[in-house]
């Protein structure tokens, strides 16, 4: 062998080591373990921390083997570490695997630029789904032509390991694993049937006995991966957020995707007729069904995600060029590699930074330290601190089970509560109710996302009436989150009336009883056009335009599925502000709404009529006990059922109200009482307060009606203290005869920010 | 298992099944391609603004049959006035007979070019190469990459093909990029000369007469043009030189200020490193194949040209790398392509001596006339050309990768849409007219007051610093000094024009001054001379919250210059001034090291500043120009706002905040000498009777 032989060899196994370091596993391989992970990924290792937990609550993508990858709390250094290695060998092996059969600069390159896009996607746990996928492609196509027992070891392992870090992938692995088996089974060339046979069914039993092994709860995590419908049936259009937001995107994996089909049809020819070129037609398929399920992985939802399917595309393509057998066929899948990777560069770019190989080495520098347990900055707790919850809200918790909606979870780790998830009010799939089972959540943190299919109120109708059935308002703190509090007695939401009809896209219909509690059906039919769409990922969107009684109008971006499931027509919840209202007053309070239509920039794409049915619900006439009921010296009994607050530039600006006895009340309304409100310092001496009678036209008050139940609204301004911002208040509501000093208060509140009531005793 | 090679210029053509996919695959993305290059507007509205008030400059002095190279000194030339693309002297059918030949040439290029796609992929490429032109407007401000990418296509077309009309093109091109924007036009008629030497000296198989031809329709045609276009060829070109020189020092942006995204340079690094291992690495075969030797220093010319475009000033020209490198790298992958499949195909010839060899490749057999040197014929020599073919195609995808991210916001289908509408635009203009002269906003907001229109009646006018669009949208006069914005008078040299023009008869009767500079620059450094003028040859007859209306003297006032203090001083040194009444300029004899030329020349030279200390103890520090203070500056007094330049104006120089003393610093000492010489002018300015 010449000495530049030799020479190249050394080149070639060097680039080897780099690509392998490029592609170690995030974030075990790039630093100290994330403190603060995305919500989503807190509810996963939060349920799977928790050993009272059914995994069957826990509706995620995410498997319970996520939380190695994401350093979890309160998982071992050492499962991590054995995680890291498995994933580096498969990785590793991977790659042995494609630089043995590159024997050329350009394919040696290839890999490299290939190797930097798939690298290029910085996060955590999704990246790594798709770098596992992609070694699992390589893999199985190896054992697939060579029926090497490795690499269906290898890919075993891997499928199973991918369905357990995150089962939408991973169910797609598995199909893909038992595919090459059984083709290796029927194949006519096949060598070790029998061999194969006894895989196929060891195979089988790895995946039960990881589960054991884990403490996995295989039938619930199998129902939670075909519950979401990501990756395995239609899309989910609940997670569908339109093409709007990655349009940028979406024409370039349109390419992508048809030079991947235009390549496919060039080689027809090329790989037709010897029966050996089977196995580069298993090897097409499984690339043509990655690209596929990749696709959609990243468009059905292409707020964030449609970097996975860049990060994959190409370098599955790049590995069907290297493995395929037939000469003209890998030549074009290498020009289709050399194409798609142009195309996917402008995901990357922005790494191609002076310090790029410098934010490397110490990237390894810091696993290394964090591997050999030397100490670590805490890159934590400033972080987490922004998500600890106030003092007063931890002791009413206090040891209560609690869920939240996603982007509360980290308070739930920070604040160190006893997390109990209830599946409808994180997921992000409109799932049956079970909130409102006994067991259910003593808590709930509710916010509101911005994103429609985050959080149960435009979407989830059923969610919302049995959180207004079972749970009621108790802290409001500023924009961040509802505090809700489970009812010992549920309140009754009973159907009431029925309203059917048709109408086409973009005509109103007019409500039959506005306002109130209404949900809205319809079975607005996709065209064929719009099938298409959907099945490849691009759901088609509707709105749903609601319009007041005094002309305002709020829209709300939904789903074909989402409606034929049912929405909550109204009251509609834009806020948290309409949403402590709804749930505090049955939507009596919200404004009403008194028509709506809906219409589509996509018209094509549905049937432009549709059946729809509208219901109003009531929640009966009394309100739970459980909240604060004053009665007054005439036996006139006033109930709190809500307090609202804005921070104007020197005072307090409150929104009392009070739901009267509709019965009782005097047509003149003349209660001999104040309303009061008062701030008190911390060694509860008063520092400002207000006072309003509550008699008919008193400025500041005023009466509403809702069906047969009445309610007064008043409006207190209370001087804000000069220290306001530096010192906490507490502000106390209540009633008082008229003439006489404030005494007992019935709600009392911490500013800035939340509401705290407290039983009247 | 399969070797498996990248090599997309020179993959197999499709079956004989499909070729008929392959070659409608071609049309349609050739058109696709079209269709995006296609111009985007009739007419540009006029505008408002430093940028858009030096294009209403470029139409208002063509429309007035200015001279250029001698009234107008500026970058661009009388056909500057197809980038601005202003229907400013300029009628819609002119405008459209541009586009038409223009689209005729691009529709030209990209169907030779394509014509030579083997391959789905090269196919693509060529798209991609075409679409990226997109990135910055290819008939407007990008205009002139446009032409000398045509440019460049139409002498590596010449070279392999011989093509006459080529030629004859390529001689017209070079003009017109010469005329368009003569900082590229210059580079663009040396090669033009270089190129006809070469053919002189290595005459083709047709003989030297063609290449003789040429040069002298190339000397004929620059000459009538000159004439009809109305320009002083001596002026022009010393203006330009100096305007493009003096750009390095003047207009220089450190690019980490720039908001452009930081991975931009890395990649244009990346794409020129590869450009320059490409040669290293084929060397010896560059220098067997002097054809491609030339091609490779036309297309290595150009992109020291775009990079220097793009970096010297980082603060939005990025863009302009990405947008033409990939075409013209792409220019050198396909002759690369061209001469191996050609050298091969002559090769197999040779072998197959009598039995005629594959007739049905058009390209290899219809340049057979070509003469190859005999060392080609050997295996060695075809892997070497295998292998250059192989890296121009590699450094070609390199480009693609790298300058695709700064177009792919425009591969999407809003894009599509939008280019739709701009097409509806430009035919409802050329129907209709272009409709942008009625509901102008800037009409209204550049109206000058009733009593400045008053008093400047029909004289003519000119203005400072840079809003020439206030004497367009006011309907004035327009008689500009010829360096027509102040910050562009980078050096003495172009000042003094500017100072002349004030000096002589022809000077315009009103100026509308007022104050301001770029960069953070010395607010009063710019053109020293010219303002110096300002005192002796106008007063102030009107003064508005927003300028100072100054008139033209009956008599002009008497300037007498006196030799101040002169000596040595270091980088970061303060220089002491005398207390004088007199105006003090400073000439400092500041120069760059040897490291310090070789950025310059390169990328783009360290930034100098300059630090004034006044008399109440107070400093301030500003962007100083080496090219100005090299001639002079004032620095003593301190001019910085509108009301002191009334006071400076009014007082003949004498009044105003005085400074103390100055210094010279740089962030990056090494980059300049550290010593310097300078020299203090004191000039006094006063009545003829007072003398």
């Amino acid at each position: 062998m010449t000495a530049r032989l030799w020479l190249a060899r050394v080149a070639k196994w060097a680039l080897f080591v780099l690509v392998a370091v490029m592609l170690m596993p995030q974030p075990g391989f790039r630093g100290a373990p994330a403190a603060l992970l995305s919500p989503a990924q807190y509810a996963v290792d939060l349920a799977s921390q928790s050993g009272n937990v059914d995994p069957s609550s826990t509706v995620f993508a995410l498997g319970p083997l996520s939380r190695m990858a994401t350093r979890a709390p309160q998982t071992g250094r050492g499962w991590m570490l054995v995680f890291d290695l498995l994933v580096a060998a498969a990785v590793v092996y991977g790659l042995f695997l494609l630089f043995r059969r590159a024997n050329s600069v350009e394919a040696l390159l290839g890999i490299l630029a290939g190797a930097l896009v798939v690298e290029g996607v910085r996060s955590y746990v999704f990246p790594l789904a798709v770098i596992l996928w992609l070694v699992m492609l390589v893999v199985l196509v190896d054992y697939g032509q060579r029926e090497t027992l490795l690499s269906l070891l290898a890919a075993a392992g891997l499928s199973w390991l991918l369905f357990y870090l995150q089962s939408s992938v991973g169910l797609a692995a598995l199909a893909m694993v038992a595919v090459v088996l059984v083709f290796r089974l029927v194949w006519p060339g096949a060598r070790q049937r029998r061999f194969t046979t006894v895989v196929l069914a060891a195979w089988l039993l790895i995946g039960p006995l990881l589960a054991l092994a884990l403490g996995i709860d295989l039938p619930a995590h199998i129902a939670n991966a075909l519950r979401l419908r990501s990756l395995v049936a239609a899309p989910a259009p609940a997670y569908a957020t339109g093409v709007a937001s990655g349009s940028a995107f979406l024409l370039l994996a349109l390419t992508i995707l048809l030079i991947f089909a235009g390549t496919l049809a060039a080689c027809w020819r090329a790989l037709r007729g010897q029966p050996e070129q089977a196995v580069d037609w298993l090897a097409c398929g499984l690339t043509a069904a990655l690209l596929l399920l990749a696709f959609r992985e990243a468009f059905v939802r292409p707020w964030g995600h449609p970097w996975l399917f860049f990060q994959a595309a190409a370098a599955a393509v790049g590995v069907l060029a290297l493995v395929l057998t037939t000469r003209v066929a890998a030549r074009r899948f290498g020009g289709a590699f050399v194409a798609m990777l142009i195309l996917s560069f402008p995901v990357v770019s922005a790494n191609v930074q002076v310090d790029y190989l410098n934010a490397r080495v110490a990237t390894l520098r810091s696993y290394a330290a964090w591997a050999l347990n030397k100490p670590q900055p805490d890159v934590s707790d400033a972080r987490l601190e922004a998500y600890l919850l106030r003092p007063r809200l931890l002791e009413i918790v206090d040891k209560g089970t609690v869920d939240a909606t996603a982007e509360l979870l980290p308070s739930v780790v920070a604040s160190d509560l006893a997390f109990q998830p209830s599946a409808s009010v994180r997921s992000l799939a409109d799932l049956p109710l079970e909130i409102g089972s006994s067991d259910g959540p003593r808590f709930i943190m509710l916010g509101l996302d911005d994103d429609p299919a985050h959080d149960p109120f435009p979407a989830g109708s059923a969610a919302r009436l049995g959180l207004l059935r079972d749970y009621r308002v108790i802290w409001h703190l500023g924009d961040a989150l509802l505090l809700l509090e489970r009812l010992q007695r549920p309140l009754a939401v009973t159907l009431a009336e029925s309203q059917s009809g048709v109408e086409r896209l973009g005509h109103a219909v007019l409500l039959s009883t506005p306002g109130g509690i209404q949900r809205l059906q319809a079975d607005l039919d996709l065209s064929l056009a719009g099938r298409i769409a959907q099945a490849v990922a691009l759901a088609p969107q509707v709105e749903l335009v609601t319009q007041y009684d005094d002309g305002g109008r709020e829209s709300a971006r939904l789903t074909a599925d989402q409606l034929r499931t049912g929405v909550q027509l109204a009251p509609v919840v834009t806020d948290l502000g309409t949403a402590e209202l709804f749930l505090s007053a049955s939507g009596h309070l919200n404004r009403p709404v008194e028509q709506f239509w809906l219409e589509t920039a996509q018209p094509w794409a549905f049937r432009s009529q549709f059946d729809y049915t509208i219901e109003s619900f009531a929640s009966g006439n009394t309100i739970s006990e459980d909240w604060p009921l004053v009665t007054l010296n005439d036996g006139q009994q006033l109930r709190l059922v809500a307090v609202q607050y804005d921070l104007d530039q020197d005072a307090v600006v409150l929104n009392v109200f009070w739901e009267v006895n509709a019965e009782t009340l005097a047509p003149g309304l003349a209660l001999d009482h104040l309303a009061f409100a008062r701030l008190l310092d911390a060694r509860g001496d008063s520092v400002a307060s207000a006072a309003l009678e509550l008699r008919d036209r008193a400025p500041g008050l005023r009466t509403l009606a809702s069906g047969s139940r009445r309610f007064l609204a008043a409006r207190l301004l209370l001087p804000q203290p000069p220290n306001g911002e530096t010192q906490g208040y507490d502000l106390e509501v209540g009633l008082t005869p008229a003439g006489q000093p404030p005494e007992s208060a019935v709600w009392r509140t911490v500013l800035p920010g939340f509401v705290q009531t407290l039983p009247s005793e | 298992m399969t070797k498996v090679h990248a090599l997309p210029l020179a993959g197999e053509p499709p079956a004989e099944l499909l070729r008929p996919l392959f070659r409608v695959y071609r049309a349609a993305l050739g058109l696709l391609a079209f269709f995006f290059l296609l111009p985007d507007f009739l007419f540009v509205r006029p505008n408002a603004g430093l940028d858009p008030s030096w294009a209403i400059a470029i139409n208002l002095a063509f429309e007035r049959g200015m001279r250029f190279g001698e009234d107008f000194i500026f970058t661009f030339g009388p056909l500057g006035i197809l980038s601005t693309r202003l229907n400013i002297g300029v009628s819609p059918l002119a405008m459209m007979v541009w586009d038409l030949f223009l689209m005729g040439s691009i529709a030209v290029v990209l169907y030779l070019t394509l014509r030579e796609t083997r391959t789905y992929l090269s196919v693509f490429l060529v798209f991609l190469a075409a679409f990226l032109f997109r990135v910055v407007p290819p008939h407007t401000i990008a205009l002139i990459n446009t032409l000398f990418v045509i440019f460049l296509f139409l002498l590596i077309y010449h070279l392999w093909r011989g093509a006459l009309w080529a030629l004859a093109l390529a001689v017209l091109y070079s003009w017109l990029i010469f005329f368009t924007k003569a900082n590229m036009g210059l580079p663009a008629l040396t090669l033009m000369v270089v190129y006809l030497a070469y053919l002189v000296i290595l005459p083709r198989p047709y003989g030297r007469r063609p290449a003789l031809l040429a040069g002298a329709g190339f000397v004929i045609l620059g000459v009538v043009l000159a004439v009809v276009l109305n320009v002083d060829m001596a002026g022009f070109i010393a203006g330009s030189w100096h305007l493009a020189d003096a750009y390095n020092d003047a207009m220089a942006l450190p690019f980490a200020l720039s908001s452009a995204p930081q991975e931009m340079l890395p990649l244009s690094l990346a794409i020129i490193a590869a450009f320059l291992l490409l040669a290293l690495v084929n060397w010896r075969t560059i220098l067997k194949n002097l054809d491609f030797a030339l091609a490779y220093l036309m297309i290595a010319g150009y992109l020291f040209l775009v990079f220097k475009h793009a970096y010297v000033r980082a603060f939005g020209h990025p863009w302009y790398f990405f947008q033409s490198a990939p075409a013209a790298i792409g220019l050198l992958a396909l002759y690369a392509r061209l001469v191996t499949s050609q050298d091969s195909a002559e090769t197999s010839k040779v072998a197959e001596s009598t039995d005629g060899g594959d007739t049905n490749r058009r390209g290899p057999v219809e340049a057979g006339n070509r003469r190859l040197p005999k060392s080609y014929q050997t295996v060695s020599e075809k892997i070497a050309q295998s292998s250059l073919a192989r890296w121009s195609a590699g450094v070609f995808l390199l480009a693609l990768l790298c300058a695709f991210p700064a177009g792919v916001q425009l591969y999407s289908t809003e894009a599509l849409d939008v280019k739709v509408e701009h097409l509806r635009n430009y035919g409802r203009m050329a129907v209709s007219g272009p409709p942008y002269y009625e509901g102008n906003p800037n009409v209204q907001t550049q109206a000058l007051p009733q009593s400045t229109l008053d008093l400047i009646g029909n004289g003519s006018v000119d203005v400072m610093p840079w809003e020439i669009s206030t004497i367009y949208f006011n309907g004035l006069a327009y008689d500009p000094r010829p360096v027509i914005q102040s910050y562009t008078a980078y050096d003495g040299w172009l000042d003094q024009r500017n100072a002349d023009k004030y000096l002589s008869d022809s000077a315009p009767e009103f100026i509308l001054f007022s104050m301001g500079d770029i960069d953070g620059r010395h607010p009063f450094f710019t053109e020293p001379r010219t303002r110096r003028t300002l005192l002796s040859h106008y007063q102030i007859v009107q003064r508005t919250p927003g300028f100072l209306l100054l008139q033209r003297r009956e008599q002009p006032l008497v300037v007498t210059e006196t030799p101040g203090a002169t000596g040595t001083a270091r980088l970061g040194e303060f220089i002491d001034l005398e207390p004088t009444d007199a105006l003090q300029f400073i000439t400092a004899d500041i120069e760059y090291s040897l490291r310090g030329k070789v950025e310059r020349f390169l990328y783009q030279p360290k930034l100098l500043w300059v630090t004034l200390e006044f008399e109440d103890g107070e400093t301030r520090t500003y962007r100083a120009v080496k090219t100005m203070v090299n001639d002079q500056a004032l620095v003593d007094p301190f001019v910085e706002t509108l009301d002191d330049a009334q006071v400076y104006l009014e007082s003949l120089g004498r009044d105003g905040r005085r400074v103390k003393r100055v210094r010279f610093e740089t962030d990056l000492p090494r980059a300049f000498q550290p010593e310097f010489t300078y020299h203090i002018t004191q000039v006094v300015v006063q009545e003829m009777d007072a003398r």
